[in-house]
């Protein structure tokens, strides 16, 4: 039994595991940073633990920090959430080393789904779908190779990433030039000439399906999750269904995602993400941990996810099979940042003044920020995520309209107003859409211009602010504000 | 006139206010309303027929304001000078416009003070900052801050009160 968590991690999905905890009876135990001494999540827990400095090296990616702070509270697990150490095999061994439970899949399976080649391969073999392409270096007779994958495709050169040393073929007849180009660039940028082709999609979508798997090898998917709307490739807004599958490729789906949890030995919560295009859909990877945007699952399908993490960790056996697993209604979630998305979605760090949340029938509220709270540049601007349900999509656009409308949030900028755009968007609201939905219709957005009422409220407003700022923000080389590091942000 | 501005667009704005009446100039435009304060800070704005309810905060030369299910971020800027951020009219708390030292406070507590009374001396990048009276009245909530300490941006520096 599991009596005692540890939450490694911090923000809205710290607050959201607290809360499944308590409805549990668990007892809770926070880590925070220097920094977040006053956070939401720090308030929640039954016990919270000041693992050291902002920098996250320092302290939520800290083994060692992290670990005895579990330790010297008696807890009996370890919630890594997303992010951080979430799908760091290293670290889920060191925790079951420890002599604690890691609430996720098995550390070797968080390792091999981690590493991009291995987990293609292994899929090859479990027959999932995956793009078409060279399996390794690119030899032998290359022209005939492309003939069989398929113009358009993609050359790219095996080391890569960054876009760099990439070409998209569109003819045969370039295919010579491209290779040249790449190779060249490939040289140049990491050393290492060796180039991989595979089959390029012009205007795919993102779905991914949610699976669930106990220790005894009993595995469910809990459907899809549509994920197409994206910036800087990653999502702000995920619904589920995808509007884009018919009912019978809904299962097919469902069933190669099973397929692929069942090659990778999974148990717990995981998440298998495809590519779609023109009825073909294609094994991207495979996410080894609680997924930003699982409320809409849980919305439609009425699973509390985290809760059966839990259980699962605990050793339970999953009370419920495949047929049980229904799809109701239609649900949608906003994820609200601190961006400007008038300036290429820049972090906007400050002050939260006031906030209000939307209220409401099928509205819910995953939020780990509060009034008051100095928001830093030191983590993931993710502020909120709301989530609606309703009958039916359209309905269910309507409401989170309405929720969104209804969410004041004063201090800085955020991309409430974008959101809400795009819930007005024709396109959006006719699930006409692909990974490019932003690039193609929202290049060069702007805030509105300012209405009468507008200027007449600002020129009225209180002139001053009640809440002091504190100034405990680093400048952190290593902040995901200024530069990716190694762990990943906004999921 | 106040320059206000959201991302790259701006406009020019003057509002008057006489009790609950106020006039708003826009550019050329002049626009009529009443409004009323709320519970929990809610502002009610009667615009011609249109009623708004919003909130609306200021700090230095940021307004916040929610109005029509939108949040707003603002810049304004007054037109008459430079540092016109620190000297707005019918302000009756003051600001630090900037981080930096505080050099000298000139006035105490409780004095009365004239427009354009120098009451603050604040430096930063080894630039002066002279925090005004922006009109009439009895100075009040005068920094407790000590001379020589530091000062952060949008900290109140005083306030007046009385006529």
């Amino acid at each position: 039994m599991i009596k005692k968590i540890l939450i490694a991690n911090r923000g809205e999905i710290a607050c959201r595991i607290i809360k499944a905890c308590k409805e549990m009876s668990i007892g809770t135990v926070a880590v925070y940073s220097e920094v977040d001494s006053d956070s939401p999540h720090v308030l929640m827990a039954d016990e919270a633990i000041e693992i050291g400095p902002a920098n996250p090296s320092e302290s939520y990616l800290n083994f060692d920090k992290i670990v005895n702070a579990a330790k010297d509270t008696s807890s009996d697990a370890i919630h890594p959430g997303y992010g951080f150490l979430s799908e760091n095999g290293d670290f889920a061994q060191y925790v079951q080393e420890s002599g604690l439970i890691f609430i996720g899949p098995e550390p070797s399976t968080i390792k091999s789904m981690g590493d991009k080649a291995e987990s293609k391969q292994m899929m090859i073999e479990a027959k999932v779908p995956t793009i078409p392409g060279s399996d390794g270096e690119l030899t032998g007779n290359i022209d005939a190779m492309a003939r069989e994958i398929g113009y358009p495709l993609m050359v790219k050169a095996a080391a890569g990433g960054g876009g760099k040393g990439m070409r998209v073929v569109r003819h045969s007849g370039d295919l010579d030039s491209a290779i040249e180009a790449a190779k060249n660039e490939a040289r140049n940028s990491f050393g290492n000439d060796t180039l991989i082709i595979e089959k390029y999609l012009d205007n795919p979508r993102h779905i991914e399906v949610q699976i669930l798997g106990d220790k005894k090898g009993n595995l469910v998917h809990l459907y899809e999750r549509e994920c197409s709307i994206q910036r800087r490739h990653q999502k702000i807004i995920e619904e589920s269904p995808s509007p884009a599958i018919t009912n019978k490729l809904r299962n097919k789906m469902g069933e190669a995602a099973v397929k692929a949890a069942k090659a990778a030995n999974y148990s717990n919560a995981g998440t298998v993400e495809f590519l779609y295009q023109d009825g073909e859909f294609y094994f991207l990877e495979m996410n080894t941990r609680l997924q930003v945007e699982h409320g809409i699952t849980e919305m439609v399908c009425g699973i509390d996810i985290v809760k059966w993490q839990i259980r699962i960790a605990e050793g339970e056996t999953l009370d419920f099979s495949q047929k049980d697993v229904k799809q109701r209604g239609h649900a949608i979630e906003c994820r609200v940042y601190a961006e400007d998305p008038s300036r290429d979605f820049l972090p906007t760090p400050g002050l939260i003044r006031k906030m209000v949340l939307p209220e409401g029938s099928g509205i819910r509220n995953d939020v780990g920020v509060s009034e008051g709270q100095e928001i830093t540049s030191d983590y993931d601007p993710l502020l909120a995520k709301v989530v609606v349900w309703d009958s039916c999509r359209n309905s269910a656009i309507n409401r989170m309209d309405y929720a969104l409308s209804n969410f004041v949030i004063l201090g800085l900028i955020t991309n409430q107003p974008f959101l809400r755009d795009i819930m007005n968007n024709d396109s959006f609201r006719k699930a006409h859409f692909s990974t490019n939905f932003i690039d193609e219709n929202f290049q060069n957005w702007h805030f509105e211009l300012i209405s009468p009422e507008v200027l007449a409220l600002a020129l009225l407003g209180t002139k001053t602010a009640s809440i002091t700022t504190k100034t405990k923000t680093s400048r952190d080389p290593y902040s995901p504000w200024s530069s990716r590091g190694s762990w990943r942000s906004g999921l | 006139m106040d320059k206000i501005s959201i991302g790259s667009r701006s406009c020019h704005a003057k509002l008057r206010r006489s009790g609950s009446n106020f006039t708003l100039s826009v550019d050329d435009e002049t626009y009529e309303g009443v409004f009323s304060r709320k519970n929990g800070g809610i502002i009610q704005l009667n615009l011609g027929e249109k009623r708004t309810m919003g909130f609306s905060e200021r700090n230095g030369n940021e307004i916040y304001v929610y109005a029509n299910g939108i949040n707003y971020v603002l810049r304004k800027e007054s037109s008459n000078t430079k540092q016109a951020a620190v000297e707005e009219e019918n302000d009756d708390i003051v600001l630090s416009p900037i981080t930096g030292k505080l050099l000298d406070k000139k006035v105490e507590d409780g004095a009365k003070v004239r427009k354009d009374d120098v009451i603050i001396v604040l430096e930063a990048m080894k630039m002066e900052h002279r925090l005004k009276a922006p009109r009439d009245g009895i100075l009040s909530k005068l920094t407790v801050a000590e001379v020589g300490s530091q000062i952060k941006e949008g900290e109140v520096m005083f306030e007046l009160e009385g006529e």
